[in-house]
């Protein structure tokens, strides 16, 4: 591989997990989660092509500026999927552990149903919620990240980051209760 | 943040639970040349890269100043020195339109008309007329065999203009007074004029070589062969008369029949014409239900496989619009003009205030 092939393929190892988290988490729909997972590092490659990518955080935080685009582009119109990049990829039960050892058969069965259950739930209230709101959340409580970098990624400033993050968590909450979910 | 937030704890928790990953591929250096199905705009990925030129938009600003307060002076100016202007150009939008449509300037229909042009060269001519695009005062619109177009013109007027027709679209202008004056020219063919809400001071009129007809609250139908004019009243009332003949105006009702036989004629007024036009409304659903016959059927019943094949294609794309009151329509929001919301159906083509969309839900196609 070329020096340029090895750095993208830098980022693309310590970036895919990540990214892939917040647009499935965005998306809820594997297919198209993977599709704009891969339509991101396609438009990633294609600007920084021609030219050095820059240091490791400004390119991840593109990444996730690229993914939001995508992903609101996508809510607008419809997506048609031409390229397969996640070739042979098994969407049965097998595929989608994370890597932990499997528990008893009845116990995994349970928490298998209380888990798809409360994602499901996870998802309908963050479905409910403006995108930048979902955006800031996801990027916080998922994936940890500082609120600087989510400014960054929502291109704001640190101060609005974090007021938009208080009024996400309100939002989400407000769903919550809309659904009769109260606090454990 | 908030700490202190104790009802968003149990969200806290949920979102901070792993995500189930699928196996997600290696990196491939293939990848470096292949083409990505959802580009980014260049103004997208300016601002993702944070090149949108940050002194432009101070630029921007300071002119957008200094224009303000030269267009304040110059506003000033013209309204203490000199009268208002009389009328300001509007307008039409293409709601709906199959193959065989095109738009025309004035210049196009003169040089095709002295070429003795053929039905495939006024095709080839001019713009396509598609749906969105806008139609400026003084252009023609041409439909050939099996060609078909909707507009909607600035005062809620929807026109269907059907096969072997041409019409310009002669005044399209509000005055100083708010009012609006739309005025149609129909050289030939047939043209379906639905008048919804006309506001009050407006005036909408088809005019044809021979005769004219004005109309406010109404849907009508006016036809021509370039010499004797028709026009069918489906609803209202319309007032026709010959071009030439300012005092023989006849009121025609709904389910009338006025034919102007030239310009200084009278019209006759044909009573009971339902059965005559019904085949006409109905001619869409007559389309559809042939659909999927085959194409020697489709000629013998005069219709077009290729319209068939671009509404087939047009209906798989229909979103669903979900209205305040429940109802749900499938169709496609083709333009939006301030509160006004253009949306074509298989049906029919027609206008919501945006304040009655719920939401629409996207086609998956």
């Amino acid at each position: 591989m070329s020096e340029i092939e090895q750095r993208f393929a830098r980022i693309y190892e310590d970036t895919r997990k990540d990214l892939y988290s917040y647009i499935i988490r965005s998306m809820r729909e594997e297919h198209t989660a993977q599709d704009i997972l891969q339509d991101v590092y396609l438009n990633f490659f294609r600007i920084f092509q021609q030219k050095s990518p820059p240091d490791d955080r400004q390119c991840r935080m593109y990444l996730f500026r690229i993914a939001r685009n995508l992903m609101i582009n996508h809510s607008r119109r419809f997506y048609i999927r031409h390229v397969d990049l996640v070739e042979g990829y098994d969407t049965g039960p097998a595929a989608s552990g994370s890597g932990e050892p499997a528990p008893g058969v009845e116990d995994s069965v349970v928490d298998r149903m209380e888990a798809e259950e409360q994602e499901k739930i996870l998802g309908e209230l963050l479905g409910e919620l403006e995108e930048e709101h979902r955006t800031a959340l996801i990027l916080r409580f998922q994936l940890d990240m500082r609120l600087e970098d989510i400014a960054r990624v929502l291109q704001c400033s640190v101060s609005t980051a974090s007021r938009t993050l208080q009024k996400a968590q309100q939002a989400v909450v407000r769903a919550g209760e809309r659904r009769g979910l109260k606090p454990a | 943040m908030n700490p202190e937030y104790t009802e968003f704890e149990p969200i806290r928790r949920l979102l901070a639970r792993p995500v189930a990953e699928p196996r997600l591929p290696d990196f491939n250096p293939a990848w470096l040349n292949q083409k990505p199905v959802q580009s980014l705009t260049v103004q997208a990925e300016a601002e993702i890269m944070d090149r949108a030129a940050r002194p432009a938009v101070w630029l921007a600003a300071a002119a957008a100043v200094l224009l303000s307060v030269g267009g304040l002076y110059i506003g000033y100016r013209a309204y203490f020195s000199a009268p208002a202007p009389e009328v300001e150009v509007a307008r039409a939008i293409v709601l709906h339109s199959s193959s065989f449509t095109a738009v025309l300037s004035e210049a196009e229909v003169q040089r095709l008309r002295q070429a003795g042009a053929t039905p495939a060269e006024w095709g080839q001519a001019g713009r396509a007329l598609k749906p969105g695009v806008a139609v400026s005062r003084g252009e023609w619109i041409w439909t050939g065999a099996a060609g078909a177009a909707d507009l909607a013109l600035s005062s809620g007027v929807v026109v269907r203009v059907t096969e072997n027709s041409l019409l310009q679209l002669t005044e399209l202008v509000k005055s100083t007074q708010r009012n609006r004056a739309e005025r149609l020219y129909l050289e030939r063919g047939r043209a379906l004029s639905m008048v919804e809400r006309l506001a009050p001071g407006d005036t909408y009129e088809v005019r044809t070589p021979t005769a004219i007809a004005g109309v406010r609250g109404t849907s009508f139908r006016v036809s021509t062969d370039g010499e004797t004019s028709e026009v069918y009243v489906v609803r209202g009332l319309v007032s026709v008369r010959g071009l030439a003949n300012e005092a023989g105006a006849r009121d025609v009702e709904q389910n009338q029949l006025a034919r102007v036989a030239d310009a200084g004629a009278v019209p006759e007024v044909l009573p009971n014409q339902d059965e005559e036009f019904r085949d006409e409304r109905d001619l869409d659903e007559l389309a559809r239900g042939v659909e999927g016959a085959g194409a020697d059927r489709l000629e013998e019943m005069g219709v077009d496989e290729r319209l068939l094949e671009a509404r087939a294609d047009r209906r798989r794309s229909y979103n669903r619009i979900v209205m305040k009151d429940g109802s749900m329509v499938r169709g496609e929001i083709v333009s939006q003009s301030g509160r006004r919301v253009f949306i074509e159906t298989e049906e029919r083509s027609f206008i919501v205030d945006a304040s009655e969309v719920h939401e629409v839900l996207f086609s998956e196609q």
